[in-house]
């Protein structure tokens, strides 16, 4: 269950927009992929990740949705190793108050990222775990 | 004016109070929702659960066989009107922290949190995806 490692589970597909996308267009990334957070990217180098959250303040603080996607995004991203456990994962995520990990060698919490990470591991990866569900990396 | 009653979904999945967290993250995964609402033996909503809930049980050591959903839950939930924007909604939950508001017919009581007589039969749940929908139009 927890004890899994974070490599037998973790997606490899990482979904991810790029920086200057209007808000509206990353929106509907996340709609139709039916995640709740996305990696913006510059190019190939990872700049911030833009989750459902961040989305929810901009609409408070009247933001247009024409508005670029790294006017609104967090720069900051929280990783795991990939030997690292599910229960370590756990801990992360419930520490740093975020519901997804990047999958980086020797990363554990806030980290620079500066290369598409491994893979993501997610609340809901946790979840089917405990579960008792079988993994549904990729 | 965008409306909470148009984004929306109606209905509201629950767990039993004395569930566990097992099958909390099991009804979690199987309906692909991010909280649920907890109810006491004759139904009526004593709480709400959420995934980071059994997150932060387990990250504690809590083990998820054994420990009860009442042990963990919010003890509370917060509503909105149908009536209410969704401007209204996202500064609820960005106030209160939160990514999901349970919505009411009825005009809601002064302290946005738990009524009894609001929350015997909610109308449905307003999720933060509901938001990131009404973004994507």
């Amino acid at each position: 269950m927890l004890d899994m490692r974070v490599v037998e589970c973790l997606r490899r597909s990482i979904i991810t927009v790029e920086k200057g996308m209007s808000i509206r267009d990353a929106a509907r990334v996340m709609k139709n992929c039916g995640i709740s957070g996305v990696l913006v990217m510059e190019g190939a180098k990872p700049v911030g990740v833009l989750s459902d959250t961040d989305l929810v303040k901009a609409l408070y603080r009247g933001v247009s949705r024409e508005a670029r996607v790294e006017e609104v995004m967090s720069r900051k991203f929280f990783c795991i190793d990939p030997s690292a456990t599910l229960l370590e994962a756990a801990r992360i995520m419930s520490e740093c108050g975020v519901s997804r990990l990047f999958v980086v060698k020797g990363a554990r919490g806030e980290t620079e990222v500066r290369e598409m990470p491994e893979g993501i591991i997610s609340v809901s990866d946790v979840m089917a775990a405990i579960a008792g569900e079988s993994c549904e990396g990729c | 004016m965008c409306r909470v009653r148009d984004y929306m979904t109606r209905g509201v999945y629950t767990v039993d109070r004395r569930a566990t967290l097992k099958e909390v993250a099991r009804a979690i995964a199987k309906y692909r929702v991010s909280g649920l609402a907890v109810v006491d033996e004759e139904g009526e909503i004593v709480g709400v659960v959420s995934d980071t809930d059994v997150l932060k049980a387990v990250s504690e050591g809590r083990e998820p066989e054994s420990t009860r959903v009442e042990e963990v839950m919010t003890p509370f939930a917060l509503i909105i009107e149908e009536d209410a924007t969704l401007e209204e909604a996202a500064r609820m939950m960005v106030h209160e922290k939160v990514h999901r508001l349970f919505v009411v017919e009825e005009e809601k009581p002064e302290h946005p949190s738990l009524s009894k007589q609001y929350l015997l039969r909610p109308a449905g749940v307003l999720t933060s995806s509901d938001i990131v929908a009404y973004l994507a139009e």
